[in-house]
């Protein structure tokens, strides 16, 4: 029987195996992983580490203290002032090494499980930030993965030892779609979100206006004029509620990948450039580092699933040596 | 940090035979069921609307909002008078949505107006230590105020200094 009959007749349970097999084990090479690690930590080490202060929640009085479930389940509480600086001092230290990629699995390992704690102490105060828990799982993805064998101080001297660079692999893959799943499983839900405590009516001109205007009425924060001027266009505020919720609700398309992709991930980017400047809420925009996976990957640094597995000797060829 | 690959030997070699390094069964099944187990983990959040940190249903700016803002706030009192404070400089690590999310949250327990007053006396203390740590220049208070204000929403939030109501909650003093 021909492949392209077999494919014509497998079941569809096994046609969609062997879609998920492509899409996130097909081999690729290690470089676009690496350069997603370096990204995502970098944006962490700008965006987040700076803001990561625990030690004043050692001197928060006991009625604040609402621990998360985790927490809870856990029986984790609030460390001693300087043990909470110290850790910190850690965490910022693994996210660094991660970063450059230096002892790469140590450190993305170390960042993802203090990350638990540096970024989830906050959480027990009265309100969940939720940017936080996407870059903790994420992390958590990275700490997984064999994210250090390209862009990374571990490679280079790799290679200087003359060590064969490693070949492609699937394990080079499924974390970036692992990361893409996590953002695109964060906008779904809050589309879903939406629709169900809102309704169509969320999508309202004066729904969306009453949005952009409120921030404007707390005292924490200066925001610019543009939200209060877009505010006033029931035209623009509509427009901007119909593509929120469609870009949300449609998030899950963008593991398609291609043109979809592109159009769903960049309108959410922008939406969250815009909620940032005109709500002035998540105004460090930590979610940035998550979008490092969704960069599009070309040519030498990403051969495609296709390209890729057309490409490649069986498994018994030899790896050429480096030296 | 090393582009890759950067050396000119490897310029120079002849093109290597690519192999790949393929995934093991048990590797393989570890990330699916993984990457199942918090795709589970979301989608109970969606269902149930819950927020179990790191899993979230994501529902901020999820209601409809009516034609009016409401918004909870502490202001300091010092000889009488009202003083604001600015949360995230004077109730620090505080941040103006978690502060009020926790009086939010203390309100619903049972004996809410008695949660209310030790939070308020809590963030009065805390007030003050950061105040003696330099940490902020505001004046020594008597005491702390917990209103709900509410405005009609308005164009250019034009009427932001004035709400329309004032409503007292909680109170403090020394």
């Amino acid at each position: 029987m021909s492949v392209a009959m077999s494919a014509a007749t497998a079941s569809l349970p096994t046609r969609l195996a062997r879609a998920l097999d492509a899409r996130w084990f097909a081999p690729a090479r290690p470089q676009p992983l690496g350069l997603c690690r370096v990204l995502f930590f970098g944006c962490m080490l700008l965006r987040v580490v700076p803001q990561a202060r625990s030690a004043p929640w050692a001197d928060v009085p006991d009625v604040f203290w609402m621990p998360t479930d985790l927490f809870a389940l856990l029986r984790i509480g609030v460390a001693p002032a300087a043990v909470l600086t110290l850790l910190d001092a850690t965490f910022a230290v693994a996210v660094l090494l991660a970063c450059v990629g230096l002892c790469t699995r140590t450190a993305c390992g170390t960042a993802f499980v203090l990350g638990i704690y540096v970024l989830g102490l906050p959480q027990c105060f009265g309100k969940i930030d939720h940017w936080s828990g996407l870059l903790v799982l994420t992390m958590g993805v990275l700490a997984l993965a064999r994210a250090g064998d390209a862009w990374s101080m571990d490679a280079w001297l790799r290679r200087r030892r003359g060590v064969a660079p490693p070949p492609p692999s699937g394990e080079y893959r499924w974390p970036i779609e692992a990361a893409r799943l996590l953002l695109v499983l964060v906008f779904f839900a809050a589309g879903i979100a939406k629709l169900r405590q809102g309704g169509l009516g969320w999508m309202s001109a004066d729904n969306m206006r009453a949005i952009l205007l409120a921030p404007h009425y707390a005292n924490d924060r200066a925001l610019p004029a543009l939200g209060l001027r877009v505010a006033e266009s029931p035209l623009a505020c509509a427009m901007l509620a119909v593509t929120t919720i469609v870009a949300e609700a449609g998030a899950p398309l963008a593991l398609l990948g291609g043109w979809v992709a592109g159009a769903v991930i960049g309108t959410l980017f922008a939406m969250q450039l815009g909620i940032a400047t005109l709500l002035g809420v998540h105004g460090s925009f930590p979610f940035l580092a998550c979008y490092a996976f969704w960069l599009p990957r070309r040519g030498r640094l990403a051969p495609s699933a296709a390209r890729s597995t057309t490409r490649v000797e069986p498994r018994t060829a030899r790896v050429p040596h480096a030296a | 940090m090393p582009a890759e690959p950067s050396t000119p030997d490897a310029d120079r070699r002849p093109s290597p035979v690519q192999t790949t390094a393929p995934i093991g069964r048990a590797r393989r099944a570890l990330v699916i069921v993984l990457a199942a187990l918090v795709t589970l983990a979301s989608a109970v959040d969606v269902i149930r609307d819950g927020d179990h940190w790191p899993f979230s249903s994501y529902s901020m700016f999820a209601e409809l909002r009516a034609p009016e803002v409401r918004l909870k706030r502490v202001v300091g009192v010092r000889d009488g008078r009202e003083v604001d404070l600015v949360v995230p400089v004077h109730l620090a690590p505080f941040h103006e949505a978690r502060l009020m999310t926790a009086f939010r949250r203390l309100g619903r327990r049972d004996d809410a107006p008695r949660w209310r007053r030790a939070a308020l006396a809590a963030s009065l203390a805390r007030y003050d230590a950061l105040r003696a740590a330099s940490a902020h220049d505001g004046p020594e208070l008597d005491g702390l105020r917990f209103y709900e204000l509410v405005w009609p929403l308005a164009s250019g939030a034009a009427n932001r200094d004035a709400p329309d109501t004032r409503r007292l909650i909680a109170e403090v003093s020394r």
